[in-house]
């Protein structure tokens, strides 16, 4: 609910949104203009991103145009009526501007003839419902409708990349036009289900079919003029038209045919039951809009040319009449305060044109005759009589045509005729005019189309042609003729009638159906929707603990572990090297450094603790003297002895300030897994470490370095030429890293000197 | 002739003289934003020159190769070390500002600068042995300026990051004193021609310990736990440097090693790859779904999109290098930008923590702009740039039938979308949980803004206008797998 009711000072309608209008209907003049006097299909191309293949190529042929003129036609209407309906209130200007982005990709979607574009184009459109859903995002149940509208539609819109992806590779083309031209080359490829199984997933995310279904009358918390244009008139259909789009190549398919007919038919039966449990008009209109969506598909599956007609039909038709629909229910909204019916009857006596505009699309839903939804009713009846469905989908289809009947008669006889007994603290008023023009010229066209249906089979028969190429061109007019839609029209207001005059008991009845919620898909939703926070918590307590043994007992473990079964992969390989034993004074230099490297696990005290990796150094010198480098064993006692001194003296210093957060090395654990892993780490390491170094050495590099020391590089000595001269880049290098170490300490050392300061 | 070691030596250059004029922060700030720019200046250049001759090399000293160290600047290291220096610019600029800024002290910019100078290093560098001194210069440099705050978490921070990069630094050095043992080679080319000759079961644990401990410097799982241990307690421009550069450095090193120099490396490795890379997306992005901390969901995120990137190098084909080099460039801007982002709902709002900000898409519909663009680029919804790294992987791991991988990847990206979902609906839709709260109005945020929106306009010019940087990504892969046309 967006306004309180008779807030008289926001009536005049928003300037803004007027001018904003001009836009679409512009559009929608040039394009009849161009319908009439260009013969379709309009064909171009430009290159895009050619490295990965994908050109913006244009190709609008029936289907897109009827599409095209809804978009245009309807967002105009649409900015209208948000001119009046959202006049005054924050953040209009925010709806409209989206509302013409949203434009923008459906019209994008619907002429992009790349499957990639168009995939792009229908993300689009889902990331734009989701912001329009959000209108009203300090609520939080908003915010959960418009999460999962998208979560829905983004995990359908990722199942349909890869089937786009996976279509595209078997077809060798992207090309949706040249997929059609060339069908029936790759119909045999076994990959080609899954392809089409993924697309479906993505069409049945978009277009609410089961068992995604249930986002969509959530999605009814967006403000009116959202829900009529993007869940009733465009996005929604926007998955029946990829499916129409690709019928023309893979309708002889049986999965197609059994899968569009089965899901379709389930969707139309459960949103025809659902119907039955709202009591909110909007969430009413919403589960209607749902079952045609499921005729639909049906239709998209069923064979046979008068399908294809049939579906341009009934999109056209259900445009005409569910959107005046959403705009009164917007009006009552608006006028009344309330969209819940029991709170609603008799509001005729205060806005005769809201009831007027209601009677006639109720008429139109119902497929009354002399209504273009009579038409509608006519082509489907002989679509299905001339494909043979099962017995089943007929009369599945007579049940939703019932409930169809009976929830028009809710929107019109209910909500309007009767008497207003509910006490009010205002009188419900009528809406400024934005809010009925919109409305009363849709349902007009309803009428005017329905005495004459030759107005619009141009259009029809073309969207008709692109769904099946070869169809009759006058089989709008033929329809019209035929007499078994006088039975199923009458079958269908009979069962209408009968559940409108037991609407309440039925409500009463399956409102304490709960199994239809515990089974239905969005319980499963919402519990996993649930379950990723609890496994990521799970999953990122176990991994991220903030312990840093526990990491490096991973990092050394998985280390240890892949080393393990590198060498032991390659085990017979070592077998045959032969590892000569060291000699003694090495093997005194490593147990002097293992020696050190032992102790510093049982050391305590800091000084000590030094001193004894001291001897990891000394040890490593010893060793460098006895394998032929005297020279850097000595740097390395020097340098050894230095660091010592100089860090035992910083010890010293920094002792005489409390200590900080040293705590940790106070207790030596013994830890038998990281006993285990460390042997196993040292055992593999040496083990890879004798191997390649028993294995015949390359010595270019060294003999020439001895070679040229003297002649080229004036160094006599080797290793103080390679440092300087032949490697001065690693040493320029290494100079950095001792400034920048310098660096890095400096805030610790100030921490020191600063605790001291403190403590003095 | 030196020109391929300018990205190292100018900012090398300017740390030095940082350090010099530590006592004067004003011109020491200068000097810093003076070097910056002379960076970015250079390394443009580089990065056209190099497009239009082809790389560079140069061997230090005159040696002849194999016997110095040589520098090559090719595409692929121009172009990161451009990157470098584009975010080494917003991080200085972002100093200057009111958002949330590192404390300044006098050994800031040097390490900034000497960040810088390591990682363009090792972007440039084709020795193995001079790999790891770069390796090291970047390492201490990250220490420095995790440690830089001086606070207890961020001295904790500090010591995990510096055990866990340590010990991965040292098993690379561990694996190049192996290869060196067994080859004699530490250049590059010669490297790779005598890897080859190698018998192949003395080659496999060599190049497994390799790319291990590159693995571990890329945050690879399960090697990962560094990365969200401490970059949370960085300052937001610091952070955005990080999050561009740090991981992005083994990510190169994997790329450039197991891409171009070791080619063909045994293909056990990279069906492995391939399973680190899926079983980091999903324990990546697992974390950044339970966490509330913006800072810490985009560190995690990081790691999921590093599973993306080496997801594509484990299908060792052209097209996968292409994805790879397009996924690291894209993610360096759009996940430093998101940072910014963050710091500037930080700036506004008080909080990190999700739960209590709000309220910004009425107060600050711009911002909410910025992050809506960003955002949709990081899960990858198109047009925007994030959605073309994810095509090229998709469709290359599909025509290499790796469906499993696919699904996962798929799969990542719409909990990907569940936790950007989540930062908009608690930072932009919901109501700030303080009524009395409202956005603070005279801020000088003008830099950072600066900072964020070219950002975000860079990032958005890739996602409509993709084909210079798709077209560029597979020339740099093209000239990684040696078949340049």
């Amino acid at each position: 609910m967006v306004h309180s009711v008779g807030d008289q000072e926001t009536q005049r309608p928003d300037v803004l949104l007027l001018v904003l209008a001009l836009f679409p209907a512009s559009m929608f003049l040039v394009l009849l203009y161009a319908l009439i006097t260009q013969p379709l299909p309009w064909a171009a191309s430009w290159t895009w991103v050619p490295s990965l293949g994908i050109d913006l190529t244009l190709w609008v042929d029936g289907l897109a145009a009827q599409f095209l003129l809804l978009i245009t036609g309807i967002g105009t209407l649409v900015l209208i009526y948000a001119a009046g309906y959202l006049a005054g209130v924050t953040g209009r200007a925010r709806v409209a501007l989206l509302l013409l982005l949203f434009m923008a990709a459906m019209i994008g979607a619907v002429i992009s003839d790349h499957l990639i574009v168009l995939f792009m184009f229908w993300e689009l459109t889902s990331v734009l419902s989701f912001l329009l859903v959000g209108f009203s995002h300090e609520q939080e149940n908003t915010r959960r409708s418009a999460q999962q509208a998208l979560l829905v539609t983004g995990l359908g819109g990722l199942a349909l990349l890869a089937g786009f992806i996976l279509l595209g590779q078997i077809a060798e083309t992207y090309s949706i036009q040249d997929l059609i031209a060339r069908a029936d080359r790759f119909v045999g490829d076994a990959r080609l289900s899954a392809a089409l199984l993924l697309i479906f997933a993505g069409a049945f995310t978009k277009s609410a079919q089961f068992p995604f279904h249930f986002w969509l009358p959530n999605a009814m918390a967006a403000p009116t003029p959202v829900s009529a244009y993007l869940h009733s008139a465009t996005m929604v259909k926007l998955g029946i038209y990829l499916l129409a789009r690709l019928d023309a190549a893979f309708s002889d398919l049986l999965l197609w045919e059994v899968v569009l007919v089965a899901v379709g038919t389930s969707t139309a039966v459960g949103a025809a039951l659902q119907t039955m449990r709202e009591r909110d008009l909007k969430r009413i209109l919403a589960w209607s809009t749902v079952a045609t969506l499921g005729t639909l598909t049906m239709l998209v599956g069923l064979p046979g040319q008068g399908a294809a007609l049939a579906v341009a039909t009934l999109f056209f038709a259900h445009a005409l009449y569910k959107a005046p629909l959403f705009f009164v229910a917007g009006n009552l909204d608006h006028g009344a305060g309330t969209r819940i019916i029991d709170q609603l009857t008799g509001m005729r006596r205060y806005m005769p044109w809201t009831a007027a505009a209601a009677l006639l699309a109720a008429i139109s839903m119902a497929g009354l005759p002399l209504s273009f939804g009579f038409i509608a009713k006519d082509v489907l009846t002989i679509a299905k009589a001339e494909s043979e469905v099962f017995k089943a989908v007929s009369y599945a289809s007579v049940f939703v045509s019932g409930v169809s009947v009976a929830a028009a008669a809710v929107a019109a006889i209910h909500v309007f005729w009767g008497r207003d007994t509910v006490p009010r603290e205002a009188h419900p008023h009528e809406g400024s005019w934005p809010m009925l023009f919109p409305p009363l010229l849709l349902v007009t066209l309803g009428v005017l189309f329905g005495l004459a249906p030759t107005l619009v089979d141009p259009i029809l028969g073309a969207a008709a042609r692109a769904i099946a190429p070869g169809l009759d061109a006058d089989a709008v007019r033929n329809a019209y003729d035929a007499t078994p839609v006088i039975s199923a029209t009458l079958s269908a207001v009979l069962i209408g009638v009968v559940i409108y005059r037991n609407w309440d008991r039925m409500h009463a009845l399956l409102e304490r159906a709960h199994f239809l919620d515990v089974l239905g898909p969005e319980s499963w939703y919402w519990r996993k929707l649930a379950f990723l926070p609890k496994l990521a918590a799970w999953l990122t307590r176990r991994l991220q603990h903030g312990r840093l043994p526990g990491y490096v007992l991973v990092l050394i473990g998985t280390c240890s572990v892949v080393l393990f079964a590198l060498v032991g992969v390659t085990w017979p390989t070592w077998q045959a090297v032969e590892v000569s034993a060291p000699e003694l004074p090495v093997l005194l230099a490593c147990a002097l450094i293992a020696a050190g490297a032992l102790a510093t696990l049982f050391v305590r005290d800091h000084l000590v603790l030094l001193l004894v990796s001291g001897l990891v150094g000394y040890g490593s010198a010893a060793l460098f003297l006895f394998t032929g480098a005297p020279d850097l064993a000595f740097t390395q006692f020097a340098v050894e002895t230095v660091f010592v001194v100089v860090a035992a003296t910083l010890l010293v210093r920094l002792r005489r300030a409390p200590a900080t957060a040293s705590s940790a090395l106070r207790e030596p654990v013994l830890r038998p897994v990281a006993l285990v892993v460390s042997i196993t780490f040292a055992v593999v390491l040496t083990a890879l470490l004798l191997f390649v170094s028993a294995q015949p050495f390359d010595s270019t590099l060294s003999e020439y370095f001895g070679a040229q020391s003297v002649p080229a590089a004036h160094g006599r000595n080797v290793v103080n030429v390679i440092i300087v001269d032949f490697r001065a880049l690693d040493t320029l290098g290494e100079i950095g890293v001792l400034l920048f170490a310098l660096l890095a300490a400096l805030p610790l050392l100030r921490l020191g000197r600063g605790a001291r300061s403190e403590a003095t | 002739m030196m020109w391929p070691l300018a990205p190292m030596l100018v900012p090398l250059a300017t740390a030095l003289l940082c350090v010099l004029t530590q006592s004067t922060p004003r011109r020491q700030q200068m000097i810093s934003v003076v070097g910056a720019t002379v960076l970015l200046i250079t390394s443009t250049l580089l990065f056209l020159e190099v497009q239009q001759v082809g790389a560079l090399r140069v061997v230090l000293g005159h040696w002849p190769l194999p016997f110095g160290i040589e520098f090559v600047a090719d595409v692929l290291g121009t172009a990161l070390a451009l990157v470098a220096a584009l975010m080494l610019n917003v991080t200085v600029l972002w100093q200057w500002s009111d958002a949330d800024a590192a404390p300044s002290s006098p050994t800031l910019h040097p390490l900034l600068h000497g960040l810088v100078a390591g990682v363009c290093g090792a972007f440039m560098t084709a020795d193995l042995f001079n790999l790891y001194v770069w390796f090291e210069v970047a390492l201490m440099c990250a220490l420095g300026l995790l440690a830089h705050g001086g606070g207890l978490h961020q001295l904790d921070a500090a010591l995990k990051y510096f055990v866990l990069n340590v010990i991965g630094t040292m098993l690379f050095l561990v694996a190049v004193a192996l290869i060196y043992a067994a080859t004699g080679h530490l250049n590059f080319s010669a490297l790779g021609d005598a890897m080859a000759r190698l018998d192949a079961a003395v080659a496999l644990p060599l190049y497994g310990l390799l790319l291990f401990a590159l693995l571990a410097k890329a945050a690879a799982f399960p090697l990962y736990a560094w990365l969200p241990a401490s970059y949370h307690t960085l300052p937001p421009p610091v952070l955005a440097l990080f999050s561009a550069l740090l991981a992005k450095v083994g990510i190169y090193a994997i790329l450039r090693l197991f891409g171009n120099v070791f080619t063909p490396a045994p293909a056990l490795l990279y069906d492995a790859l391939g399973w680190i890379a899926v079983l980091s997306m999903i324990a990546g992005v697992l974390g950044a779904a339970y966490h509330w901390d913006m800072r810490r969901i985009l560190a995690f995120h990081s790691i999921s999109q590093i599973g993306y990137i080496l997801l594509a190098i484990a299908m060792a084909s052209r097209t996968g290098d292409t994805a790879a080099i397009f996924f690291t460039l894209h993610h360096s801007l759009v996940k430093a930008s998101l940072i910014l982002v963050a710091a500037l709902v930080f700036r506004y709002t008080g909080h990190y923590d999700l739960r209590r900000c709000g309220g910004l898409y009425a107060s600050r519909p711009w911002l909410g702009v910025a992050f809506l663009l960003l955002a949709l680029s990081l899960v990858g919804i198109p047009p925007f740039s994030g959605f073309w790294g994810k095509y090229l992987i998709v469709r290359e791991a599909l025509s290499q039938g790796a469906y499993l991988w696919t699904a996962c990847a798929l799969l990542v990206s719409v909990v990907t979308l569940y936790s950007m979902m989540k930062i908009w609906l608690e930072a932009f839709w919901k109501p700030h949980p303080d009524p009395a709260w409202r956005a603070p109005e005279h801020v000088r945020l003008a830099p950072a803004w600066v900072g964020v929106s070219g950002l975000a306009l860079v990032v958005l010019s890739i996602g409509v206008a993709p084909e210079a940087l798709i077209g560029f990504a597979d020339a740099a892969a093209g000239a990684l797998r040696g078949d340049v046309p």
